[in-house]
């Protein structure tokens, strides 16, 4: 295995693993907000943005042969970006859809009265 | 690593009530946000939350329209010291003849405050702030609206 299919791989293996962490803590709201869950998301974060970062530069490297150095730094730049984009995005739904379950609950519950 | 946390807790929502003063100072903040509205949602108005200098202040200091819905069994004082607030009539409150269900709280139709479900008897047990919402702002300032509307046309309440 080269070192290029090691980033590869991890960073399939990492990002989805982030994916469902973040998923799972969108539906527990009662943890999401906890300081261990935000240690894990930001952990996880920073690891799987880093992950898709190299690999979107390796396979920028890779599609160029190694020649076009503005072509790549545009891929990268781009892709590394709607990637992020497209990642706070999902996560900043996740919690506002976690808001919204927990406004329903409390709705829902005939005992609050405060 | 503070910078980390915080734009995470950003991108999160923030949980407002681990401390009574951080509970304070976020609200204080979030109610320093407004521009142009703040619609609140409550049962009691905790006299703790809604009798806080600090709170009372940044009410007192908001250029924004402030409309309160609020149950029916609220201190005298609470109701009194709000509407003292703003003489020219900047602040409305709206009493209800049930209590409401799901308490909340929008600024600017952008920004949320959230509370969990709690017994009568019993404080906020969490509250949750997210600022420039993607779509929950929106939504809960519709359903504020709705209620206002009900109340205004004298009609049941009818909660969503």
């Amino acid at each position: 295995m080269t070192p290029d299919s090691c980033i590869y791989a991890l960073t399939a293996i990492i990002v989805p693993i982030f994916l469902a962490i973040d998923t799972y803590l969108a539906y527990h709201t009662d943890i999401i907000y906890t300081r261990q869950a935000i240690y894990i998301e930001t952990g996880f974060g920073i690891l799987s943005l880093s992950l898709i970062w190299s690999s979107i530069i390796l396979a920028a490297i890779n599609m160029s042969g190694g020649t076009g150095k503005i072509a790549v730094i545009i891929i990268t730049v781009v892709a590394g970006a709607a990637i992020t984009a497209l990642l706070f995005f999902y996560a900043c739904l996740l919690s506002e859809l976690a808001m919204y379950r927990l406004h329903k609950k409390a709705q829902n519950n005939r005992i609050i009265k405060s | 690593m503070s910078i980390i946390i915080n734009t995470i807790e950003s991108i999160l929502g923030i949980r407002t009530n681990y401390s009574f003063p951080e509970r304070i100072a976020k609200g204080k903040e979030l109610l320093g946000r407004a521009n142009s509205s703040i619609k609140i949602l409550s049962g009691t108005l905790n006299s703790e939350f809604y009798g806080n200098e600090e709170i009372l202040k940044a009410l007192r200091e908001s250029k924004a329209k402030v409309e309160i819905i609020h149950g029916p069994n609220v201190e005298e004082n609470i109701i009194s010291g709000l509407e003292n607030l703003s003489p020219n009539g900047r602040i409305k409150l709206y009493k209800l003849d049930t209590e409401p269900l799901g308490h909340f709280m929008v600024i600017d139709e952008k920004h949320v405050r959230v509370e969990s479900d709690h017994l009568a008897t019993e404080k906020e047990k969490k509250a949750f702030i997210k600022y420039n919402s993607l779509f929950l702002a929106q939504r809960l300032d519709e359903e504020f609206m709705a209620l206002k509307a009900n109340h205004e046309a004298g009609s049941s309440i009818k909660l969503k």
